[in-house]
């Protein structure tokens, strides 16, 4: 894989830093046993600790995560919330070229050529962490919120505000929030940038929760988001038809250019219903989004709570969803964006990242949630993530296919 | 700004106008006489000739969180004022009788407690949040009441207004 | 676009008071009050589920503000 008009390119892959030794998860835990330690009473306060496996088939993205949460009531007007995210990330990712069998070269050379989309192999690890204060006065609940990540390429931070306001007798509540991410996308020897990019998100969002009855929550949300600045991903290249290619099984490629700005909007519903003659609950969940991108895409979510006995809980779900294209996706472009006399077949926009074609995705499995002691819940899950486009152009191998595994726990304290 | 932003929240304001108030219904206030507990159709043996005795009638269920914490300070009030002639009455309002006693269980206590089974006397009552308790002087007025329980804040007040209706 | 999205806003907001809605008084929400109908039963594993979408999906958000950015997509 070239990168054009540069020096030839390999992501290099990048050393792993030392994972669970890392100073802020041994504080996180420090803390948390010593919370512990101050309110033996049955409260509403916990300790949460969740594994979770993420991995593609084939050789594609594996990615480990775990996080550790803690909330505490430290007063009747006053609860805190922490959170720390650590990713371990590594595996085989498409670089925006269509299958070598799909591009033309002047050489003809010896078949077979391969019909998958070419992969480069990238190495991460990521730092997160979360901490809000929830208020509350009366009907009034305002939270505000600090939020930080660190990777080697990407760095953010972030600030939200969410208020709700509770309205015939808990009957209603109406939801506010806003949020603000400071990110910026840092350059290596794998990435097309060469110095550091910034972009900056708004989120706005306005909601409400009714109960319908003594066994119904109905809730609306919608959300209006910005995003400017550097939008591209900085590791996808982009295959131009009319550009040489040497060896189709090492293209040459530009770097992606998406528009420097980006308008969403999403409208979220969802239903909680208890059935007691089944000792159960359904929950189902629609969001529409469209974007200036010129992306529309519906999202289905149900799930089904069961308890069995006075302790367990399983929790089948389905998820389901479809998007179109964005108005500048393609697999490969015409022209050659390096030939100065070529430059009206160019748009003014292109991206051959799989991620905004035409596609759906199935997510489906389930979670058990067991209450071993009055203080200590265990859970487990396993879901499946599937992709598949719906062009009939982007090579079916660009999708991710995918098994979740995940543990967790919860301390009552 | 935006146009959107003001909009959303044109829209905002207008509709909690719409919704109105968090003010509960006319619930019971202080000075009212609180409903006669053997008339009430209550499950449990009600203590009888509750005249001329300081009552706190506490209204809880089983799936209140709240009310896991206030049982056992309930029961040291019991320890402490119930000699000088306090009565403690814990009214739950479970539609499942085995989830009252599987709290119970958890939670045991030694003051009365009983169930409003029908849930026609916390109606009555009108309580505005789970759970919440009224403290009765001797003629049968409330005197004080609970919306609540905030732990140890909660508890400083019942002591301090148990003192002053045993103190008459 | 965005006045078709206002006039859905106004559309939803002026339809919940209006729907068939049985008043729950603060005695009745024992079924409310239930692990298995509050809102958010494993904030962490929503999250981390939220994260995978993100990574792999154009689309993203919908059900809260927050949480901050990543590299991921």
């Amino acid at each position: 894989m070239n990168r054009a008009g540069t020096q030839a390119l390999k992501p290099e892959p990048q050393p792993a830093e030392p994972g669970c030794q890392h100073p802020a998860a041994a504080l996180a835990l420090a803390a948390a046993l010593y919370l512990m330690q101050l309110n033996r009473a049955a409260s509403q306060d916990h300790f949460d600790y969740r594994f979770e496996n993420y991995q593609e088939d084939n050789g594609r993205m594996g990615v480990q995560t775990q996080t550790w949460l803690f909330e505490k009531t430290v007063k009747p007007w006053l609860t805190l919330r922490g959170q720390v995210v650590y990713d371990a990330i590594s595996g085989n990712t498409p670089i925006g070229s269509p299958p070598p069998s799909q591009i033309k070269s002047p050489f003809p050379l010896p078949p077979p050529l391969s019909t998958s989309v070419p992969t480069a192999f990238l190495r991460d690890n990521r730092w997160a962490g979360e901490f809000e204060a929830a208020l509350n006065y009366g009907p009034h609940h305002l939270t505000p919120q600090f939020s930080y990540s660190s990777e080697h390429d990407y760095l953010s931070y972030g600030a939200a505000l969410n208020y709700s306001l509770d309205l015939n007798e808990k009957n209603t509540s109406l939801n506010l929030g806003w949020a603000h991410d400071w990110d910026s996308i840092l350059p290596n020897g794998a990435t097309y940038i060469f110095t550091k990019q910034h972009k900056n998100t708004d989120d706005i969002l306005i909601g409400a929760s009714q109960l319908l009855g003594p066994n119904t929550v109905l809730t609306f949300d919608f959300t209006f988001r910005n995003s400017s600045g550097y939008l591209n991903d900085p590791y996808r290249g982009v295959l131009f038809d009319d550009y040489p290619q040497g060896d189709p099984n090492h293209p040459s490629l530009f770097a992606e250019r998406r528009p420097d700005y980006r308008e969403c909007y999403i409208a979220y519903a969802s239903v909680m219903q208890y059935i007691k003659a089944l000792r159960g609950s359904a929950e189902g969940s629609y969001r529409f989004y469209a974007d200036t991108f010129g992306i529309f895409a519906h999202t289905v979510g149900v799930a089904w709570h069961q308890k069995i006995g006075p302790r367990l809980v399983i929790s089948p779900l389905f998820r389901y969803y479809e998007q179109s294209a964005a108005d500048f996706y393609g697999t490969q472009f015409a022209g050659d964006p390096s030939n100065p006399y070529d430059t009206t077949r160019i748009p003014a926009y292109y991206s051959a990242d799989y991620r905004l074609s035409h596609m759906e995705t199935f997510t489906y499995g389930a979670e058990v949630s067991a209450r071993v002691l009055s203080w200590l819940t265990l859970n487990l899950g396993f879901k499946r993530y599937e992709m598949m486009g719906l062009d009939g152009v982007t090579s079916p191998s660009a999708y991710a296919h995918a098994s979740i595994l995940t543990v967790g726990s919860r301390v009552w304290f | 700004m935006p146009t959107l932003r003001l909009d959303l929240l044109a829209l905002m304001a207008s509709l909690c106008a719409l919704l109105g108030s968090n003010a509960g219904a006319g619930g019971l206030k202080t000075g009212d006489t609180f409903p006669d507990l053997q008339a009430a159709g209550l499950e449990g043996h009600c203590p009888a000739d509750l005249k001329g005795k300081t009552v706190l009638v506490d209204f809880w269920a089983s799936w209140c969180g709240p009310c896991k914490q206030s049982f056992p300070v309930m029961e040291e009030l019991h320890k402490q004022y119930g000699p000088r002639g306090l009565v403690i009455i814990a009214i739950s309002v479970d539609q499942n009788k085995r989830d009252m006693a599987d709290f119970l269980k958890k939670n045991p206590v030694s003051f009365a407690v009983l169930r409003d089974a029908a849930q026609k006397l916390v109606a009555r009552v009108d309580v505005a949040a789970m759970p919440s308790s009224f403290l009765l002087d001797g003629q049968g007025k409330v005197r004080f009441i609970h919306t609540g329980f905030h732990g140890a804040e909660t508890r400083k007040e019942y002591e301090r207004q148990i003192e002053s209706l045993l103190g008459k | 676009m965005r006045m078709k999205f206002i006039l859905l806003l106004a559309l939803a907001s002026g339809c919940i008071p209006m729907t068939g809605c049985q008043h729950v008084k603060p005695w009745q929400r024992g079924a409310l009050a239930d692990p298995i109908m509050s809102a958010d039963l494993d904030p962490v594993g929503t999250q981390q589920a939220e994260h995978v979408f993100f990574s792999r999906e154009a689309a993203s958000g919908g059900r809260g503000v927050g949480g901050g950015g990543c590299g991921c997509n």
